[in-house]
């Protein structure tokens, strides 16, 4: 397994150990304070607004309402219209003479139900209010993750390609991203790795090149040489434990 | 000498107007008066109505409710506005059609029918209304009067449409009657409109209906008591109040149907009378009683709203109280006497009981209380029973309609050559 430098994960198990548990545990989670600060950083900024968004409506909604609703000259309307509603239950039903000790505060009843429909009407009201207002909202945090995650996929896509490149021995393949990309340390180690190789690669064809081409010139000890030379740029690459 | 002529001068310039309203009957200053109770009174349907549903406020104080009653006779005072040419056919159409679609699109029904009060802005129930079947058959009989003055148009097929979505028979609760009205909370009310009085125009509308009718037997289910007074003899409502024989009547032309020998055009010309002879036999009890002051009915009181009403009635109840719709409703009933008791109050009172939308809701001599206030059903009534003496185009176009006509022809009722 490998581990970039910084990126202190270690495996349980990497040495025979206990793997099925479902593989990694992290013990540390901030692998790159730097990166996963600034997107925790964007996150909490779009909670924010939303929150703030809905927290505005909701308190200005409801306050709004509810002040208005309740004010001393929206309650005198609705003690007169109280009143006069239950005139013409009265007239229309005959229920006047009706001698009950709820018939003697139905006016108490009817505001009570016109205030518990007042609530239920404005909280209705202010969550329609609220979708319409936060619609745009997600829709504008929608965009803006996209442009965020391209930041981060962007690379690791570049990166996938020029891996696969590489696999297929083309080592011409360069790790270069975009400005404001994630992972510009990585891409520079995996440039470096890469400049790394074709170097070491490059210096051992060259020495045979030299010595197919000039065999018959060379003694055997100059032959021994430069081959050798070639033996010890490979042996730069570690393929046995 | 000179001092006489001076007076009589002064008196004849004074007493001008009036003498010239009552100079005969149809007279220009008559006719005047009249346009003027109507138009001012329009006013209050096209004023007090929310420009973007259409709906009408149930009275004139500030925060009321719409009630669909009132809206019900706002969209036949529209089309009045608009024959009398104080709108444009434009104005008269789109405000109809308004508030029509405001009954399709926005407003909550139960089986066809709708809540009595809501808000005028979202057509939401207010006051936990009940879901009503008088205020609802008040509407429809607006829309359907609506749908005959603009015939041929994508408003009468919108107005026709909501009628026919009415279950009346639901609205019976399983009996013969209709019930008042329904509640989500305690479903069916336990009254019934099971007397004689405006509920007529609902059963007018459950019987002739195509879709959800009741059986025509339902129209014998409802009390008819008869009584008397001053010599009248009146098929009577349980108040006594005016209005019960005035609401039916702003949309149906009853003048020349016998139902098994009741004429109810007349009997409401008898209430009248039977009401005033009240009013003249409690004269010496009550200030504002007598000769011009009579008309009792369903109103604004100084204790508040009030079935108020005159004999015969199975129960009364008077304080003094004068709701000056009840004699401009009697207008086709009995036009003299209407118009002459108006213009008296109007002369005596001026602006206590006369405003900027006609006549206020009421009025108390005893008790010196004069209402502010105007009742959109009140004022419904008003306009279209005036229009109904003046030309009868109300119940011209109401009467067009194929359910007034099944309704009629279902109960048997023959029709007396005018």
């Amino acid at each position: 397994m490998t581990s970039g430098p910084g990126e202190h994960i270690i495996y349980q198990g990497e040495k025979g150990g206990d793997m099925k548990s479902g593989g990694a545990r992290r013990r540390n989670y901030f692998v790159n304070p730097g990166m996963q600060v600034r997107y925790m950083a964007a996150i909490v900024l779009c909670m924010l607004l939303a929150s703030l968004l809905t927290g505005v409506v909701m308190y200005y909604g409801i306050l709004g309402r509810a002040v208005s609703e309740w004010s001393a000259w929206k309650l005198s309307e609705k003690l007169q219209m109280a009143s006069r509603i239950k005139d013409y239950e009265d007239t229309r039903y005959g229920t006047e003479e009706v001698r009950t000790p709820e018939n003697y505060f139905r006016e108490a009843r009817f505001l009570s139900e016109d205030g518990q429909q007042s609530v239920y009407y404005i909280l209705d009201d202010t969550k329609n209010e609220l979708m319409t207002r936060i619609l745009p909202i997600v829709l504008v945090i929608a965009a803006a993750s996209i442009f965020l995650s391209h930041k981060i996929a962007g690379p690791v896509s570049r990166i996938e390609k020029s891996i696969n490149s590489m696999s297929s021995g083309n080592l011409t393949a360069g790790f270069r991203l975009r400005k404001g990309d994630e992972f510009k340390g990585l891409s520079g180690m995996l440039e470096n790795m890469a400049e790394i190789f074709r170097m070491k690669i490059d210096i051992s064809v060259n020495s045979l090149d030299e010595l197919i081409k000039d065999a018959d010139k060379l003694s055997p000890a100059q032959i021994k040489s430069k081959a050798e030379e070639a033996r010890r740029q490979l042996l730069f690459f570690k393929t046995k434990p | 000498m000179k001092t006489i002529v001076a007076l009589v001068l002064v008196l004849s310039v004074v007493s001008y107007p009036a003498a010239c309203l009552y100079a005969g009957n149809g007279g220009t200053a008559q006719d005047e008066f009249v346009d003027k109770i109507e138009k001012d009174t329009f006013r209050y349907f096209w004023e007090n109505a929310d420009p973007d549903t259409g709906l009408i406020a149930d009275n004139a104080s500030a925060g009321a409710p719409c009630s669909i009653a009132a809206t019900g006779f706002g969209l036949a005072v529209i089309c009045i506005g608009h024959s009398r040419g104080w709108i444009t056919y434009d104005e008269a159409y789109n405000r109809v059609f308004r508030t029509l679609k405001t009954f399709r699109n926005t407003l909550k029904n139960e089986h066809g029918f709708y809540y009595h009060f809501v808000d005028m802005k979202t057509g939401r129930r207010v006051w936990k209304s009940e879901l009503s079947s008088i205020d609802s058959a008040i509407f429809f009989a607006g829309a359907l009067f609506a749908a005959q003055y603009f015939k041929g148009t994508e408003l009468e097929r919108l107005a026709n449409s909501l009628y026919l979505r009415a279950d009346w028979k639901w609205m019976t609760n399983g009996t013969s009657l209709l019930c008042m009205g329904w509640t989500p909370e305690n479903g069916f009310l336990g009254s019934y409109w099971d007397w004689y009085n405006e509920g007529l125009i609902a059963y007018i509308l459950a019987i002739g209906s195509p879709t959800y009718p009741i059986p025509a037997e339902c129209w014998k289910a409802w009390r008819k008591p008869v009584g008397e007074y001053g010599g009248y003899k009146v098929v009577y409502s349980f108040f006594g109040s005016l209005f019960t024989y005035q609401f039916a009547h702003a949309w149906v032309d009853f003048r020349n149907i016998e139902d098994n020998g009741i004429n109810y055009w007349q009997n409401s010309i008898n209430a009248v009378h039977a009401n005033r002879k009240f009013c003249i036999d409690n004269a010496r009890s009550h200030k504002g009683y007598g000769e011009d002051g009579w008309g009792l009915t369903a109103g604004d009181g100084p204790g508040g709203y009030k079935g108020y009403g005159a004999m015969p009635a199975e129960k009364l109840i008077q304080d003094g109280t004068i709701n000056p719709y009840g004699m401009a409703a009697s207008m086709p009933f009995v036009p003299e006497l209407s118009l002459k008791s108006l213009k008296k109050i109007y002369d005596r009172h001026g602006s206590s009981v006369y405003g900027e939308y006609g006549f206020k809701a009421g009025y108390n001599i005893d008790k010196n209380w004069f209402s502010s206030n105007y009742i959109g059903i009140d004022q419904g009534v008003t306009v279209l029973m005036i229009e109904n003496y003046r030309t009868g185009m109300v119940w011209e176009n109401f009467m067009r309609n194929q359910c007034v006509k099944s309704w009629m022809e279902l109960c048997g009722f023959t029709v007396k050559a005018p």
